[in-house]
């Protein structure tokens, strides 16, 4: 089914809108999910959870890629059940090693005040993800979108752990000199 | 700045770089075969491998695409263009002229669609890409594994701007002259090792062997080549044969500059070709 028919079924509020979605996306839903708690039965709720985010969001919305839409509920809302796992110091696991790589090359002056508006970051990210080679680019969104540990980056990408490695290197620090260039940080 | 925070706005970057990430997946789409159970995957890879056996010869070519659609192709050529420039593989080229009605991207991964010719040694699934630009063409494929260029042919015109090289050429429809602008495809003073030196870069390769040509079928018999040759001499010479070292054992790669006149026309056309994945 097109995207576009599966929200004109969320518009008349008919829940074969939700089986439409989930056997066309939800493999990857799970995979996103899943490299992100490292738990298939938690990954198994945050889906379910994200089906209900999108039944409640659309309507009003009309996403202009559907899918994109889709992944990211999912992502975010798997990143929130790490950061909970986080807060209660409760085996955060590769997200405590993503948070150590992240704040060694983040560090700034920056006061509470001063903090940015995540939108704001969010458009700054992005902009500098658009600078980086197309590899290096997967490698970075592997690692702190989906939050991959870097063995499985690597062997997703069939490239060696080192690699994998000099690359997140090389691009935290055009990151840093791309968010203190926009004023970012 | 905390890391969360850059985690969370790491949530929010746009739909193009969401959709980037998500498509690539397409080798774990089953991600959820995860929360399954042990018994259940042993059953399911059991499957899996019976149905992978059956059609090994054809899915062998259709594995783990990064690049699985034509605008991805097209846009994994600009950006490898872009990288073969940076890295002085090539020197920068004119625009692509991707409105252009002549673009054509053709998907290739069944084995009809593998069948050698004359460059192709050893073939894998790829795009091949054909665009016209403001002073030329080029042709590219695009492996579907990596979105990595694995063979290239770039031609660039010349103008009467460029001086004509050796005699007139006589043809039925009239005379033409061979016009040298080898510089608007190869940077000045490159080598042959410097050109295959960057080539593993680009590719990955633990190095390189320039080979002597032999083929009777150009006239050419015994060509030794010299590391130290400039790429620019190769302009109406034999091509080169050179073996990559890696993961692409004993697969002959190829690198060819040639000049073409036609009344009305003259053109330089510089082709690398490799299979730099086998193995």
């Amino acid at each position: 089914m097109e995207d576009t028919e599966i929200i004109d079924l969320f518009w008349l509020r008919n829940e074969q809108a939700i089986r439409e979605t989930d056997e066309k996306y939800g493999g990857r839903c799970r995979s996103v999910s899943c490299g992100i708690v490292s738990d298939p039965e938690t990954a198994e709720e945050c889906v379910n959870d994200s089906y209900l985010a999108l039944w409640n969001a659309v309507p009003p919305e009309r996403p202009r890629f559907f899918p994109a839409f889709l992944f990211r509920i999912v992502r975010n809302l798997s990143f929130d059940r790490l950061r909970a796992r986080l807060a209660a110091k409760r085996g955060g696991g590769e997200g405590e090693r993503i948070l150590g790589e992240l704040d060694a090359c983040l560090a700034s002056d920056f006061s509470v005040e001063r903090e940015l508006e995540t939108k704001e970051l969010a458009a700054g990210i992005s902009r500098f993800l658009h600078t980086l080679p197309r590899e290096d680019r997967l490698i970075f969104s592997y690692r702190y979108w989906l939050m991959l540990p870097v063995a499985e980056v690597a062997a997703r990408l069939g490239r060696k752990e080192n690699t994998v490695k000099s690359s997140l290197h090389r691009s935290r620090k055009k990151l840093h000199a791309h968010l203190v260039k926009e004023g970012l940080l | 700045m905390k890391a969360l925070h850059f985690l969370d706005a790491m949530g929010q970057i746009d739909d193009e770089l969401v959709m980037e990430v998500v498509s690539s997946m397409k080798i774990n789409e089953k991600g959820g075969a995860h929360a399954a159970g042990k018994k259940k995957n042993i059953v399911r890879i059991v499957l899996i491998a019976a149905i992978l056996t059956c059609f090994l010869s054809v899915t062998a070519y259709a594995a783990s695409d990064l690049i699985g659609s034509p605008e991805m192709a097209l846009a994994a050529v600009e950006e490898e263009l872009g990288v073969w420039e940076e890295m002085g593989i090539i020197v920068p080229q004119s625009p692509l002229l991707l409105d252009s009605d002549e673009v054509r991207v053709t998907r290739c991964e069944e084995e009809r669609d593998l069948g050698g010719y004359f460059f192709h040694r050893i073939l894998k699934p790829r795009y091949d890409v054909q665009i016209p630009r403001e002073d030329g063409w080029l042709q590219c494929m695009i492996d579907m594994a990596d979105g990595k260029i694995y063979e290239v042919a770039f031609t660039a015109n010349a103008d009467e701007n460029d001086p004509a090289v050796g005699d007139a050429i006589e043809w039925e429809s009239g005379t033409a002259w061979l016009r040298d602008n080898v510089c608007e495809l190869v940077p000045e003073g490159q080598t042959l090792d410097e050109l295959c030196a960057l080539l593993c870069e680009y590719w990955g390769f633990a190095g390189y062997s320039i080979d002597f040509t032999n083929d009777v079928f150009y006239g050419y018999e015994d060509v030794q080549f010299d590391g130290g040759t400039l790429v620019s001499e190769l302009w109406r010479g034999p091509y080169v044969t050179v073996y990559f070292e890696g993961d692409q054992e004993g697969v002959p790669m190829y690198i060819e500059l040639q000049g073409f006149a036609y009344p009305g026309k003259s053109s330089s056309c510089l082709m690398i070709g490799t299979n730099h994945a086998v193995g």
